[in-house]
Order: C-alpha cells, then structure tokens, then sequence
C-alpha cells in the first residue's frame, strides 16, 4: 500500500516538477530535458513499486531467464538487420505471466542487452517502450491467449508502436523539440524499419506462439505457476489424465 | 586497467550524472565546447589509439547535423545563398552544429562512462538499495552464456543430423524453443532451492566489501558543489544563449564555464596520477 502512495507521489508531484524544472532551466531544450525526466521517473516508479511487492520466487526467476532468452534472441539475430525476435518473447511471456512481469521482461532486455550492445541515452526510452509493449500484452492476455488473430494483430501494432515512440526519441534528441515536418521526414525514412519490425513481430509471434505456450502450460501443470492457472489448467489437467 | 577504482563507486556514477544532466540539455555553446574538451581528453587517456574511430564518428555526426539542419529550418537573417527558393543561414548551420555537438558529447561520455565504470560497480551501487532488480539483472548476466552455450551446443546437433532442409529461420526457432524448454524446468528449480534457503526474509544481511570512506564524501561534496554552481548560472538566465533571429551576443559567464570545464577534467588529474604510480611502480616488471 505504502508502495502505491509513493509511485502515485512520483505520477502526480514529480514529473510535473520536472516540466517546470526543465522550462525554469532550460527553456530550449526544455521539451527533451522533461521527456526524458517524465521517461526515466515512470520507470523509478515501477521499479520502487517492484522492489516493494511480495513476489515468489519463481516470478523473479522467470523474468530473468525470458529476459535473458530475448538477449539472447538480439544476439543471435544480429545477422539480420531489424529482424528481432525480443517484441515476441516479451509479448508472449506477458500473455501467459501477467503484465507485470511482461513489464519486467521488456524493460530487462532493454537494459541488459545495451550492455552488449551500447548504453546510451535511447537506454530509457527502449526500455520504456518494450516494458509497454509486454504490459499492453499482459492487460489483454485473457483474449490475446485464445485468439491467436488477434496475437498476430496486436504484434504487428506493436512493432509501429515501438518504432514511432523511437522516432519521437529520435527527433527529441536531434532537436530538442518535436518539430512536426522533421518528425514526418524521420517517420518516412524510418518507414522500412517500423514495417520490418511488424514482419518480423508477426513472424517470430507466429513461429513461437505454440511451442512457447506448450512450454509454459507444461509448467503450469506441474509447478503450478503462472496466471494460466485456472479453469483452463484444471481441464487440460483432466485431459492429460 | 581500470581507473578511478581508489574511490567508492558511487562517486564516479555521481560525477557521469553531473556532467551528462548538464552537457546533453544546454544549448550554451561555451558550455558544450567544455564538455566536449574534457570528453575527448579523458577518452584519449582512457582508451588511446581505440578512441580514434568514435572520435570520427562524432566529427561525421556534427558535420552532417550541421549542414543538414538548414535545409530543414529556414529561421535566422544571415543568408549564406538560396536552395530553390529556401534560404540557407548561417545561424542554422551553427545551430546544427550546436545540436550535433551535444549529441557527439553524449556519444563520447557514455564511452568514458562504459570505460570506467563496469557492471560489478554498477550492481555493487544498486544491489543494497534495489535488491530485488540487482539480483534479477545478475541472474540475467549468468543465464546468457549458459543459454547461448546450449544454444552451440544444440546447433551443432542440428547440423549433424541434416535438419538442413528446412529453413534457417525455422531452423533457428526450433532452437530456440529447444533451448527454453531445457532450461525452464531447470530454473524453476533453482526458485524453489532459493525459496528453501530462505529468499525474501527480512533477516537477510550484506556483505560489503568497501565502506564508504571520508575522501568519497568530500569526492562527491566537491563534484555536487560545481554542478550546483552551474545550475544556479543555468536557472539565473545568465547563460541563456539563443540562435534565431540572430546570434545572442552574450552567454558567456566565465565562472560558469570554468566551473563547469573544471567539472569536466577533474577525474584527468587522477587518471595521470594512477599512470604516473603505474609506470614508476617496481612490480610492472
């Protein structure tokens, strides 16, 4: 409970502090100092509410070895430009764990990967964006589990979604300020990213949407983990006998 | 060789925090030309001939934000000549340069961040204060390699028995889902001999291998307290520095600017010092 009224502290004190603060400060590059201030408080606050909360084991457990699996997805797939298979780890991680976790996954991989392959200021706003991208996952697990349509649907989305916040990141950075026309030029000449990262979400969402599953309900039935828990696992349990 | 490991780990993450929060968001050209100057000294001393290819790459970086911001914007009243009907002025060509320079300053202190401080500080800074994320990031540094040994491993298994057929992403999935089958069940076996061993009790105590010695605080009291003077420069508007329509005559406050250079090549004094004790040292040979 103490955990909730301090992450609500940071939503509602600080990142407006840190508006002000950035226009006080630097009335230029105000908008970039402030992004990146609001970027970095939303994740302080996740991870404070994180450390606080009563977590079992096994939840800590996982997020590391999904994490460190898409690591190592960036690792492996370097040899093809843009083509990752992170979005998809994470995604199906949050569909079968719960959006805390997918939130988890994503905001690891982002971190622990860029120790591989370079920290930089972009750090914060990936990690941001792949920790929304398993949360959104996790909030709408119940139908994107049973329809796999919808699965590839939203992994498709997904991807534009990460790729135009980067873009904003992008142009914050180059300018300090969204300017719109420069905006539009870097979302065009960025176009044959944000289409390569739907491709390959819907590819590898595809290609590891059953495996990853039997995977995870194996587990479910026999340590008993996961929010796959239920009804679901009770009667595939009465299946299997 | 490491530098600057005589202090806790705290100071020098304190000091990159300093230095960073200021260089990347002032669009004060006296401010970067200072940032810009102690980055490269310190990448030059830190790393030496390696350097020379990021330090291209930085030059390439302003060169082209320079050149190119003018045709994007077209604000300032120097005209240097016309592209169509577009005017090219000189006060956007310095502000490329203004940007492109801050962002090569970012690129160069995150490479004499990376090269001083390693993860063993960073997880020694955040592992008593966020335990919880402390540990799931070094659970996560020890799966990589055994992960991506198996994943060899499995390869190489693959291979010998002729799955060349299929497709190589294919191929590569299988793998992968290989490689998370084996080791799920492995892992969850490591969450229940935590769990027995008593994880997330409130008794559990630390090991510390450092304390946290009176030189650190003054370390750190002395960084905080140039940062600090910068910072007041930075909200009193002295330093406010604008392009369009015209350059701003002043900006300049010499205080802040040596503050703030003095900020920047602090650490080279120690750099030198740790050089100057190697080389003297009798046990080099």
């Amino acid at each position: 409970m103490k955990a909730r009224i301090v992450s609500l502290c940071i939503f509602l004190l600080c990142i407006p502090a840190i508006c002000v603060a950035g226009v006080v400060f630097f009335r230029d590059r105000a908008v970039s100092f402030a992004s990146t201030g609001v970027v970095l408080l939303m994740l302080a606050g996740y991870f404070y509410v994180y450390e606080k909360k009563n977590s079992q084991a096994w939840e800590l457990v996982i997020v590391a070895l999904m994490s460190a699996l898409s690591v190592l997805g960036r690792i492996v797939f370097a040899f093809l430009p843009s083509l990752k298979p992170c979005s998809a780890i994470i995604i199906l991680t949050a569909v079968y764990y719960g959006r805390e976790t997918g939130f988890m996954v994503g905001a690891f991989t982002a971190l622990v990967s860029n120790f591989y392959f370079g920290q930089g200021g972009w750090t914060p706003f990936q990690m941001l964006a792949w920790g929304l991208t398993g949360y959104f996952a996790g909030m709408l697990g119940k139908w994107l589990s049973k329809n796999k349509i919808l699965l590839l649907i939203y992994s498709a989305l997904i991807g534009v979604f990460f790729s135009l916040l980067m873009d904003i990141y992008t142009c914050l950075w180059m300018d300090g300020k969204v300017i719109v026309s420069r905006y539009i030029v870097q979302v065009s000449s960025a176009a044959r990213v944000t289409v390569s990262y739907a491709v390959s979400n819907i590819i590898f969402t595809g290609l590891f949407m059953q495996p990853f599953g039997r995977v995870f309900k194996r587990l479910c039935i026999k340590y008993g983990i996961g929010t796959y828990t239920t009804e679901a696992a009770a009667s595939e349990r009465t299946e299997v006998k | 060789m490491c530098y600057l490991k005589t202090f806790d780990p705290t100071v020098p993450m304190m000091y990159f925090l300093c230095v960073m929060s200021i260089c990347v968001f002032t669009s004060n050209p006296y401010l970067q030309a200072c940032s810009l100057v102690g980055g490269v000294v310190m990448l030059i001393l830190l790393k030496g001939r390696k350097s020379i290819k990021l330090l291209l790459m930085c030059l390439a970086v302003i060169t082209v934000m320079g050149l190119t911001n003018p045709l994007f914007v077209h604000r300032g009243l120097t005209e240097l000549f016309y592209i169509g009907e577009a005017p090219y002025t000189l006060e956007a060509l310095l502000y490329g340069i203004s940007l492109g320079s801050s962002i090569a300053s970012l690129l160069i202190w995150f490479s004499v961040f990376n090269a001083v401080v390693s993860q063993d500080d960073i997880l020694a800074v955040f592992g008593k204060r966020l335990p919880k994320t402390a540990l799931v990031i070094s659970m996560i540094l020890g799966f990589i390699p055994k992960l991506r040994k198996q994943y060899t491993e499995l390869k190489h298994a693959q291979y010998a028995n002729s799955a060349a057929g299929t497709k190589r992403l294919h191929r590569t999935a299988a793998l992968f889902t290989a490689c998370l089958s084996a080791q799920a069940e492995s892992v969850i076996d490591i969450s229940m001999s935590m769990k027995a061993r008593g994880y997330g009790l409130k008794t559990r105590t630390y090991a510390r291998r450092r304390s946290f010695r009176r030189t650190d605080g003054a370390a750190i009291g002395i960084v905080l307290a140039l940062c600090m003077i910068c910072y007041v420069y930075i909200g009193s508007g002295k330093l406010d520095y604008w392009y369009y329509p015209r350059l701003s005559p002043g900006g300049f406050e010499p205080a802040a600017s040596g503050c703030y250079l003095l900020l920047c090549i602090m650490p080279v004094f120690f750099i030198i010092k740790e050089k100057f004790l190697w080389r003297s040292c009798p046990a080099k040979t």
